[in-house]
């Protein structure tokens, strides 16, 4: 499990590599799909710091802004995500004590911090239209999994659970490796026709919001 | 053309169409799961970074893998990316990543080292056959003699009469000889350790490194390949053969006694009295090494 593990996130390091190599050649585009992957992460860690949402949202640009400035610095001995982890953090603490609030004295783990399980202390700072807004995401992308094909279901899941790479995939489901390719982009078509509508809504939602 | 022709052109346009966006999406799809070649990726992160559709695609495909694996996260507006977005837009200072260079410096000066350190071992290494050049060079001079040639390449079997001294010393050098020539690539301590337990190896080597004495020391009057006591004929410098030089002209240097005399050493700190006579010969005194007069 540990070496399927180490594969995804050797995959996943490469291709964030690759992007943050195009910021340190001047191409500002690349980071939009940096922050467009990392955002809701990074939302979802400093809000177990920050109730107001938007304070997190504040904090939330200045993190990505500060991780621009430095992406000079960054040489690619860590994860991206583990140094923009970091960098939230600090962040995050940092806006808590420039308003005379006290910071949490333990920090959040990098592991902790994405475990749905763990870490109830800070989640009691979630709003619950926020608590709200995370279950429907999750419910909504579990019904679209559960209403799939099984040879989509099984192989979304063997990539995106387990972590597998193609040729795993394509051994265990005994395919051709174009077949696993093919199945894992209908399941995410499938997933995405769902997702789209409840993003839409709250895109629309803080849309009024902003405009009252 | 008839309507329905156009109507079923238009189908098969959109139909075309789709499956160029759907084959985009597939890439996409391979992208995000690092399964896709190099160049086919770079080609498609260049299309990300101006096609909207496919990079709010690629944001959603994020967000659900996160959502499969359980990993908190919140879903942030389009308000917040825009917002991101901008901020960085109006950053005055695009980072630049000096790191790059400097690993390359890095890595040149680290290869100039590497090749600075690789010429002097060569230079160490080429140093040892010029010391050991007499050991190949005597046995071609003593064939070339016609008193001694032909020399047989005679089985080797120790003398009795070889005295100690000459044996000492061919030993002594055969055992900083064999060790290096065995194994060249060898530590020092190694080839030490080796010299120390081959003996018998020495017995067999001892000859050719009798060969390899230095001049006036009484191991150069072995043959080398019989073990027995030779008297070596006088090697006039320049040689005898060369018709314009006299073998015993002035600028002639030997190394044994000639014409009876002992023999000068050569000093190259004192300068040289050519038309100075001969000193007359000492009985029993043959140390090359005494200072010149």
């Amino acid at each position: 499990m540990a070496e399927v593990e180490s594969s995804q996130v050797t995959q996943e390091r490469e291709l964030d590599h690759e992007l943050v190599r195009r910021v340190q050649q001047g191409d500002s585009k690349a980071f939009d799909l940096l922050v467009r992957k990392y955002q809701h992460r990074i939302v979802g860690l400093i809000g177990r710091y920050l109730a107001d949402w938007s304070e997190c949202q504040d904090v939330a640009q200045e993190t990505f802004l500060r991780a621009y400035r430095a992406i000079g610095n960054f040489r690619g001995d860590a994860q991206f995500y583990t140094w923009l982890h970091r960098i939230a953090v600090n962040t995050a603490k940092n806006h808590l004590v420039s308003h005379n609030r006290r910071p949490p004295t333990d920090d959040i783990d990098i592991d902790d911090a994405e475990q749905f399980a763990s870490g109830m202390r800070l989640r009691d700072n979630d709003t619950p239209e926020r608590e709200l807004m995370r279950q429907q995401l999750e419910q909504t992308v579990m019904r679209a999994v559960e209403a799939l094909p099984e040879e989509l279901r099984v192989a979304i899941t063997l990539r995106e659970v387990d972590g597998l790479s193609y040729e795993e995939i394509a051994k265990k489901m005994d395919c051709p490796i174009g077949t696993v390719r093919s199945r894992i982009f209908r399941a995410r078509e499938a997933i995405d026709q769902e997702m789209r509508p409840l993003m839409e809504s709250s895109n629309d939602t803080s849309t009024e919001r902003a405009s009252r | 053309m008839t309507p329905n022709d156009y109507d079923t052109d238009k189908e098969h346009a959109a139909a075309s169409a789709d499956k160029v966006l759907d084959h985009t999406r597939l890439q996409l799809s391979a992208l995000i799961d690092g399964e896709l070649p190099l160049d086919e990726a770079r080609f498609l992160l260049r299309r990300l970074e101006h096609d909207t559709e496919l990079r709010d695609c690629w944001e959603r495909w994020q967000l659900c893998g996160d959502v499969l694996r359980g990993r908190i996260g919140i879903y942030a507006q389009d308000a917040l990316t825009q917002r991101i977005a901008q901020a960085v837009e109006s950053e005055p200072v695009v980072p630049r990543a000096p790191v790059a260079r400097h690993r390359w410096l890095r890595l040149g000066s680290g290869a100039a080292l590497a090749a600075s350190v690789a010429m002097i071992a060569l230079f160490l290494t080429r140093q040892s056959p010029e010391v050991r050049a007499p050991a190949s060079t005597l046995p071609a001079q003593v064939a070339s003699n016609p008193v001694l040639a032909p020399v047989q390449p005679a089985k080797v079997t120790p003398d009795p009469q070889v005295p100690g001294q000459a044996a000492e010393v061919a030993s002594a050098l055969a055992v900083a000889d064999v060790p290096r020539r065995l194994a060249t690539r060898r530590s020092r301590g190694q080839s030490q350790r080796a010299a120390l337990r081959s003996p018998a190896r020495i017995a067999v080597e001892a000859p050719v490194a009798v060969a390899a004495a230095p001049f006036g020391t009484p191991a150069a009057t072995i043959d080398p390949f019989s073990g027995q006591h030779v008297r070596l004929p006088n090697r006039p410098w320049p040689r005898a053969v060369l018709p314009t030089v006299p073998a015993n002209g002035a600028f002639t240097v030997d190394y044994g006694s000639r014409m009876g005399a002992p023999a000068q050493p050569l000093s190259p700190f004192e300068s040289r009295h050519l038309a100075r006579p001969l000193p007359a010969p000492e009985s029993g005194s043959t140390d090359s090494n005494a200072p010149a007069p």
